[in-house]
């Protein structure tokens, strides 16, 4: 888990994203209380596969990722700035558009 | 509306559902339902749809049948190849059912035409392939008022998610940013199927009043660990399309 325990929030990963981590859903503790500092947590420990499919190759999130947090879309709160606190609930999954 | 007996037997399984009844049943064939999409969604949708005995049918799809969407769009056989998709499935439902009244549009759906595509119409129902598309129709569909049925699928998880606009959250409220460019996908056939299934229940319960829809909820259906999870979606109160700050609820 994280350096420190503030804040915890619930990390759920979501379709593909979830056979790509070994533990899909769980509570993480960041040292920061920012999405993007979620984030640099999961970059570096994340599974390489995952991250592949999170990632590009600059570190920044791929375009078909979406993330919520408490079920809204991320980017209602700021994007990597949103501010998070304990307990939250942070959904990732892929965009899917096939029919 | 009248049914004959023919129709009382045709229909009678579902009847027996508890608030279904021939009430049930009739409200079901004054209903006008859009399918936007005839492939791999659309196929199951529009033929559950059809067997329940919705009583008009709008099939909309440009494209025409090809061998590589055997494998999941079960309306279309070896023998339609090239055949416009919205013929091939008329055809297929009017076998199915003879009682409903089915249009079929061999049309692309835009952000121009679609206000002429869904007229009189009661409920959509999401069977495309592309988020371009399927922002076009949520757009018309909360200025109109018109309840939409979104799913989509990848390999084996399809999404859904029941949109009754200004009662929940809309596509846009869900998906912000800029919709992806469209891609071919992998698909198991079976997940639309699932999906498609799921979209004609949710149809089926709007119009008949039955049951609770999935409005707020994206469901998120894994085939490969055979789970259901939900999420829980929330309306964007400053969503450009759905928000009363945007130019469609003004």
């Amino acid at each position: 888990m994280g350096v420190s325990a503030i804040p915890a929030v619930r990390l759920r990963y979501l379709a593909v994203l979830k056979g790509l981590s070994k533990e899909p859903n769980r509570e993480v503790a960041i040292s920061g209380n920012t999405l993007g500092e979620l984030f640099s947590y999961l970059r570096e420990t994340e599974p390489p596969q995952l991250k592949s499919r999170l990632f590009e190759e600059d570190g920044t999130l791929r375009p078909d990722i979406v993330v919520f947090i408490n079920g809204a879309d991320a980017s209602l709160f700021g994007g990597m700035n949103a501010q998070l606190k304990e307990g939250d609930e942070i959904t990732i999954l892929p965009t899917v558009h096939g029919g | 509306m009248e049914l004959g007996d023919r129709e009382l037997v045709r229909y009678s399984r579902q009847m027996m559902l508890r608030g279904f009844g021939l009430e049930g049943q009739k409200k079901l064939f004054s209903a006008k339902v859009a399918v936007a999409g005839i492939g791999g969604l659309g196929s199951p949708a529009s033929f559950y749809l059809a067997a329940a005995g919705v009583g008009y049918l709008r099939l909309i799809d440009c494209d025409v049948v090809e061998l590589s969407n055997l494998n999941r769009q079960i309306l279309h056989w070896s023998n339609d190849i090239d055949r416009p998709k919205v013929e091939s499935a008329a055809m297929k439902l009017s076998l199915l059912n003879p009682n409903v009244r089915i249009d079929a549009i061999n049309e692309k759906i835009t952000g121009e035409n679609i206000e002429d595509l869904m007229e009189g119409i009661d409920i959509i129902v999401d069977g495309q392939d592309n988020l371009q598309t399927r922002m076009i129709i949520n757009e018309f569909a909360v200025k109109n008022k018109v309840p939409y049925i979104y799913a989509a699928v990848y390999g084996m998880e399809g999404y859904l998610m029941t949109i009754i606009p200004h009662k929940g959250p809309c596509l846009k409220c869900m998906y912000p940013g800029e919709p992806p460019k469209p891609e071919q996908f992998p698909v198991l056939g079976t997940t639309p199927g699932v999906m498609g299934c799921l979209e004609a229940t949710e149809a089926i319960k709007l119009i008949t009043g039955i049951g609770t829809p999935a409005v707020g909820r994206l469901l998120v259906y894994d085939g490969a660990d055979m789970s259901f999870q939900e999420i829980t979606i929330k309306r964007n109160l400053n969503c450009p399309v759905c928000s009363q700050n945007s130019s469609h609820t003004n």
